[in-house]
């Protein structure tokens, strides 16, 4: 019988045993992804880059354009009445604009494609590893991973950024309507005063962030549906996991991210006080 | 006590495939342990014993799809726990693989499931490919029209059979059969049989069958090896309880062997009722 001693042991134990294996995962994560990077170099690889790019790419594009649009329109809806309260109503469209292009563009699309195409993936590899699928490639003389992993790989990185830019363009739309056309703002001075505050360097930040983000969710997704347990919970449980690892993986890399091109900026352009 | 009865036509001869002191344990949970087996090259091996005996376990270990937790795995005088994955890809090409449920990858029809091993080797021109693929089809008794179906649109012994005509596609020195005619009627289940025998006979192939099905052993098998579960084994017992010809296995006096073979559940109920109280 345990005493009231060893209770606070046996806690200890446990979050012992969770923490390794939390860095277990994320090995076993980092070493797929490496595995994911060296079927690269082979032809048999690109096989069936295509069919996954319309899956992952055209499908994905009303969700995406209706993410984007309600984006924009939701910050103009939220942001009205305090730009308005202080005479600033015209310069809405920095604020808007400058935040669906650095931040919730991509972070949103990402979070948006983690499910839809992410956990698509989780669930079909969960599959074909419960239906021996993923073993008979293996037997077949195929690495599963460079057949099944890299081609997705390869599509999420190319086309997330791709379908980001697609969801700023209908956040900057979206909210551009709102203001012009609900809140009857001038269109000459919201669209002047955009101009001058969003630049180049945060259009490129807006693609650089889904290259990462496309690329997580893609080994995560994969690791997850490679390494699932059987029957239909699993698959289930896959591809559930998927989506919130992802998820988290989206935001942490976010984080760092913008840390890190917001002390890039400041380091090439040093009038800017940005750094951290 | 378990009972042992070694063929009587053993020979010196380097066995193709040798397992020594093999256990495999997931987390866990050991199914196999300390498992020593040898499978001289032309055998035909049925593996039984009863589900969750590790009978799948010990056929993906012998195609190095799973990597033993202890003990070494040989095939063809090589370790294959020491290879690379480059290599043990080279090894897999000279297994073919029958999985219990056909394993045909969904979303490619049949011609291009049968089709696979032969392009991701690039052994050969497409033209070529379509003769394979044709020739393996009519061997296993499929008609020219079945190419263009999806899986899903095949009964179970047709996708069998597929199955088997894509693990032939490569010509393999060894054939693995997990559970071949698991989930068929009758009929189709002796279809299956008769194209096993009928590989043998075309081709000079090792074979290793798990089965549950005792007329299968009968009709294929030159070698019966009965997996008993690990959890319901007398300490110091081994986990091979038979290993001999089938017509030893008829004789065999072991109890817990002639409750598998005769197919009677005896005192299994009580125990599976007291375990669910």
């Amino acid at each position: 019988m345990a005493t009231v001693g060893q209770e606070p042991i046996r806690l200890w134990r446990l979050a012992g045993r969770k923490i390794v294996a939390a860095i277990n995962e994320l090995g076993d994560l980092t070493l797929f992804g490496v595995q994911i990077l060296t079927g690269l170099r082979r032809r048999s690889s690109y096989n069936t880059l295509l069919p996954i790019c319309y899956d992952v790419g055209v499908h994905s594009i009303p969700v995406v354009m209706i993410t984007g649009a309600f984006i924009g329109m939701v910050l103009a809806v939220q942001a009205y009445a305090e730009f308005a309260h202080l005479g600033l109503a015209t310069r809405l469209g920095q604020i808007i604009n400058i935040s669906v292009v650095r931040e919730l563009g991509p972070v949103l699309a990402a979070v948006m494609l983690a499910g839809r195409v992410g956990g698509a993936m989780a669930a079909e590899l969960a599959t074909m590893r419960i239906t021996e699928q993923i073993d008979a490639l293996a037997c077949l003389g195929t690495n599963p991973v460079h057949y099944l992993g890299t081609p997705r790989f390869l599509a999420c990185m190319l086309l997330i950024p791709l379908l980001t830019v697609l969801a700023n363009f209908m956040g900057v739309l979206g909210g551009a309507m709102i203001c012009i056309e609900v809140y009857h703002i001038n269109a000459h001075y919201y669209w002047e005063n955009t101009q001058g505050f969003v630049g180049l360097y945060d259009l490129l930040t807006g693609l650089i962030k889904p290259t990462f983000f496309g690329a997580a969710i893609a080994i995560v997704c994969c690791h997850r549906g490679f390494h699932s347990e059987a029957g239909a919970e699993g698959v289930g449980r896959a591809a559930t996991r998927a989506f919130v690892l992802s998820f988290v993986a989206v935001l942490v890399i976010d984080f760092f991210l913008a840390m890190f091109l917001n002390n890039l900026y400041d380091y090439l352009w040093p009038t800017s006080g940005h750094a951290i | 006590m378990s009972e042992t009865a070694s063929s009587e036509n053993a020979t010196p001869r380097k066995p193709l495939i040798s397992l020594t002191q093999v256990t495999m344990q997931f987390g866990s949970q050991r199914v196999l342990h300390a498992i020593n087996l040898t499978i001289q090259r032309g055998q035909t091996l049925a593996v039984i014993g009863e589900s969750g005996c590790g009978k799948t376990v010990l056929l993906k270990l012998v195609i190095g799809l799973l990597r033993p937790t202890v003990g070494r795995v040989l095939f063809d005088g090589q370790h294959l726990e020491n290879l690379s994955e480059r290599e043990l890809t080279r090894q897999r090409l000279r297994f073919g693989f029958l999985f219990q449920g056909a394993a045909l990858f969904d979303s490619l029809s049949v011609f291009d499931n049968v089709a696979f091993g032969l392009r991701a080797q690039g052994r050969a021109a497409e033209t070529e490919i379509r003769e394979i693929v044709r020739q393996r089809l009519q061997e296993v008794g499929l008609p020219p029209g079945v190419v263009v179906k999806k899986p899903a649109e095949l009964s179970g012994g047709m996708k069998k059979r597929v199955g088997l005509a894509r693990a032939l596609a490569l010509d393999p020195e060894v054939m693995l059969y997990d559970e071949p005619t698991t989930g068929l009627d009758p009929i189709m289940t002796d279809v299956i049989n008769e194209l096993i025998l009928q590989t043998r006979r075309q081709r000079p192939v090792t074979s290793v069958v798990v089965t549950h099905e005792m007329k299968t052993v009968t009709k294929v098998a030159d070698r019966v090896v009965m997996l008993y579960p690990l959890s319901r084994l007398q300490p110091g017992e081994h986990q091979i309880l038979f290993d001999g010809t089938p017509e030893q296995l008829r004789e065999c006096a072991d109890p817990r062997v002639r409750q598998f073979i005769e197919g009677e559940a005896r005192d299994r109920l009580l125990e599976l009722a007291r375990q669910a109280e």
